[in-house]
């Protein structure tokens, strides 16, 4: 009896938000059209953008900093690209470096974030707010009515489907968590970075560089918001000013949601993964159920206040056992 | 330079100045391999702020730490440099991460590696396995830190410092005053198998308590007033030899009594058995308008818990508190408030002062019951009239009323959260600490206050680690020794002084 209530705890403790998951998953299945290959994979599909945001969100708050600027890096460091790559170079037929290059972009706008407030003691809060506007004001100056026509080199990441169904940009979301997954629980940086979030003074005394890891965790944030950008452009074919504008509440909801203390130091990157998929589901089962555009935001708000009301039991049920 | 190789560290006329306040007066202090150092002094006198030079965590002012592996200077000076020198402090309270493994806190910073950078948990686990095994503690490397006893969290911070950073010096910093006496003897134990083992070790046992010291360690350093005044060989001493060097000569300054306690009336305040949680078993008190009464005793014997019981901040607590001779509940500050009490933490900066506002906010906020209108309204010209009482009063040094209340120093600080105490005219008043981080030069001022005016009205309790203040200014001293009153001590009657407070507080047995 004590055994199987201990499992039980242990499940809802370590991994609640994937008990709500499975939760979803099963009222889904009373959704006629929700459990199909197809269904699955556009769900993911869709969701592969916010989730290379929230896994970079995920790194920044684990050094109980935060970077609210994601959002604009997403479409600022596409849009730099293109613009760079096909307007003002003749690089179409070789769209890889416009790939890599929104990828630098997303990393050097990462660095500037984590330069500014790391080495200058400024709130991250602040300076992320400011480069947040800044960002977003460049990109409606460079491409104020969008791209619409990009090369297909370009765009493969986002749109291409392998044998017809499987998206691309699904495996390349699967493979950024593995490797967060790997560099957060088997290597120093990931050592290193629980530390200083969870005991800066501690983590500094026992010799962790503390200003490098936080800015190389601003730096992994500006890439992966880039490569989110880079698939989102590539679903929608396009890339337009305003892309992005105002998920960075979603990618919030997503980080704390996956079990990551504001304060630092707490979280695991499969919490994260379940969170992502969570906020997809959610999503998808409100267009299945044909909730109307004009209720469908109070119906996300209410499913996602009990959600992250669930998730914050974590911690008391972690003191129950601890009790009991 | 070239130094003894026989020599683990020494301290070269290592100063260190704060503002005001010069903490350590040009040190010299050599530590040689092989020996168990005890450190010992009152607070204040200076001997953790040297331990913070030796560990790197200060860097000294003035002279340097040298070790055969090179040296601390006032240049060159951090926690990473003194670990590579060897160096390593384990403190009363360990810089753990709580959500982390034990096996991640262990090995925070030097996690062994494979190939590009990815670490080896297999080996991580084995070697902190042994570890936990070779102190002997119940722990896992996968359990998390917070949830273990601060006991075994301690044992786990010293066992990082001896096997994991393989230290040669290692600085214990109070690590026994939350150890079970068992524990204490076997890790004390476990220093000479140590030294057994590697004759290079050496430990400096920072300590207050002349009992350890004089078990444990080879030689004793006694600091005062940031000077090294003794260093003594353990096995020539006796511990009321070493008691003397701690508290040397004493000067006090007499203080003008204006108030007597009132022996005839009702006592203000009587309790009787008293008692909150662990740390206090049991307290009889009674207590008269007029009465400055000291707590004295060391960490955890019992001081703190009474007086924070009486303020209603410990809620479990079991006894009876009679207020003039009328029984009261006190469960919660605000019971205490009402019952006439008044309170001053300990943590000044943390629990009283409320930084970014006014001296004027900061003055008035107790008050603000009676300098209000039905409404609520703050009442302007009766706030500034009574802050401007306070602060010429008391000789609060300040630019003016509304100036913010953070560029005043401590003392003057300090004046402004005692003189608010008196403006709900309490019958009680509650002091924790007074002059803690209060410098010399206020401290003359806020006793004066103390005795002069608090007592005038209210009786007083008042807790300070100075014996010399309590000496000072009360008229009888409580001294706590685990969780009892061992001995009052009363004003005008044999024993009302420094040395006799020191020793009962170190539960020194004493004739009566």
């Amino acid at each position: 009896m004590t055994k199987s209530k201990n499992l039980l705890f242990l499940v809802l403790e370590k991994h609640l938000i994937w008990a709500l998951l499975v939760l979803l998953f099963i009222a889904g299945l009373a959704v006629p059209g929700f459990l199909s290959v197809r269904n699955i994979l556009n769900v993911m599909w869709a969701a592969a953008p916010l989730g290379c945001m929230v896994l970079g969100l995920f790194f920044v708050v684990l050094t109980a900093n935060v970077d609210l600027s994601l959002e604009s890096t997403f479409a600022l460091a596409p849009t730099l690209a293109i613009v760079a790559c096909f307007q003002l170079l003749p690089l179409q037929d070789l769209s890889f470096i416009a790939v890599i290059a929104t990828l630098l972009v997303g990393a050097v706008l990462g660095l500037a974030n984590g330069l500014f407030s790391v080495k200058l003691r400024v709130s991250s809060f602040l300076v992320t707010l400011g480069t947040l506007l800044l960002m977003r004001g460049i990109v409606v100056y460079l491409i104020p009515e969008g791209v619409y026509y990009l090369p297909e080199g370009y765009v493969y990441l986002g749109s291409a489907k392998l044998f017809g169904i499987l998206p691309v940009a699904v495996l390349v979301w699967i493979a950024v968590f593995i490797l967060g997954w790997l560099l957060v629980d088997y290597h120093r940086l990931g050592k290193d970075i629980l530390a200083l979030g969870n005991n800066e003074e501690a983590a500094f005394i026992a010799g962790v560089s503390i200003d490098r890891t936080k800015i190389l965790c601003f730096v992994i944030a500006g890439a992966l918001a880039a490569l989110g950008g880079l698939l989102e452009v590539g679903r929608l074919q396009s890339v337009v000013a305003d892309m992005g504008q105002g998920d960075i509440l979603m990618v919030f909801a997503g980080t704390i949601l996956g079990g990551t203390a504001l304060t630092g130091g707490k979280g695991n990157v499969g919490g994260v993964f379940a969170a992502v998929l969570v906020i997809a589901i959610i999503e998808n089962l409100m267009n299945l159920f044909g909730v109307p555009p004009s209720i469908r935001q109070v119906v996300f708000g209410a499913v996602l206040l009990v959600a992250i009301y669930l998730a914050s039991l974590q911690e008391n049920l972690r003191h129950a056992r601890m009790e009991g | 330079m070239t130094l003894d190789p026989s020599i683990s560290f020494a301290a070269e006329a290592v100063s260190r100045r704060f503002p005001g306040v010069l903490a350590v007066k040009s040190v010299d202090l050599a530590v040689r391999k092989g020996e168990i150092h005890g450190l010992i002094g009152k607070n204040g006198a200076g001997k953790s702020v040297l331990v913070s030079m030796v560990a790197g965590l200060l860097p000294p002012s003035q002279g340097e730490i040298v070790t055969a592996r090179g040296a601390l200077t006032p240049h060159q000076s951090s926690p990473v440099r003194a670990k590579g020198l060897g160096i390593a402090l384990v403190t009363q309270e360990p810089a753990f991460a709580a959500d982390l493994s034990v096996a991640d806190n262990l090995f925070m910073g030097c996690h062994p590696t494979r190939s590009l950078r990815f670490v080896a948990p297999g080996e991580t686990r084995r070697r902190a396995n042994a570890l936990v095994e070779h102190l002997g503690l119940r722990a896992r490397p996968e359990d998390r830190m917070g949830d273990l006893p601060l006991e075994t969290q301690q044992l786990l911070a010293f066992g990082r410092a001896v096997f994991i950073d393989a230290a040669t010096t290692i600085l214990l910093d109070e690590i026994t005053a939350s150890l079970t006496n068992e524990r204490k003897e076997s890790l004390l134990r476990l220093l000479r198998t140590l030294i057994g083992e590697r004759p290079d070790l050496s430990f400096t046992l920072i300590s207050h308590h002349v009992s350890e010291v004089m078990g444990f360690t080879d030689r004793v350093s006694v600091m005062r007033d940031g000077n090294r005044v003794a260093t003594l060989d353990t096995a020539a001493t006796t511990a009321a030899e070493l008691a003397d060097w701690i508290v040397g000569d004493v000067e006090r300054t007499e203080i003008n009594y204006t108030t007597r306690p009132d022996d005839t009336a009702v006592p203000v305040l009587s309790v009787r058995g008293l008692k909150a949680e662990r740390s206090l078993s049991h307290l009889d008190l009674d207590l008269r308008r007029g009465e400055v009464v000291g707590f004295s005793g060391l960490e955890g014997s019992g001081k703190d818990a009474a007086i924070e019981a009486l303020y209603g901040l410990v809620p479990n607590h079991d006894g009876k508190t009679l207020m003039d001779g009328v029984a009261v509940k006190l469960d919660s500050p605000k019971a205490a408030q009402r019952a006439g009490i008044s309170f001053l933490p300990k943590h000044r900066e943390a629990q009283a002062v409320i930084q970014n506002r006014s001296v004027l906010d900061n003055a008035v906020i107790a008050g603000l019951p009676v300098l209000t209108t039905r409404l609520g309204f703050v009442k302007r010209r009766e706030c500034e009239r009574v802050a401007l009482s306070i602060v010429t009063r008391l000789r609060v040094k300040t630019p003016g009323l509304h100036v913010p209340i953070d560029g005043l120093s401590g003392g003057n600080k300090q004046k402004v959260m005692l003189g608010r105490l008196s403006l709900t005219a309490p019958r009680l008043v509650l002091l924790n600490e007074p002059t803690r981080g209060v410098d010399i030069s206020a401290k003359p001022d806020i006793l004066k206050m103390i005795r002069e005016d608090l007592s005038r009205a209210a009786a007083v309790i008042m807790i300070s680690e100075s014996e010399e203040e309590l000496v000072e200014i009360c008229d009888r001293i409580l001294v706590f020794y685990k969780g009892r009153v061992v001995r009052e001590l009363i004003r005008g009657r044999p024993g009302f002084d420094v040395e006799t407070v020191y020793k009962t507080i170190q539960g020194v047995e004493l004739p009566a």
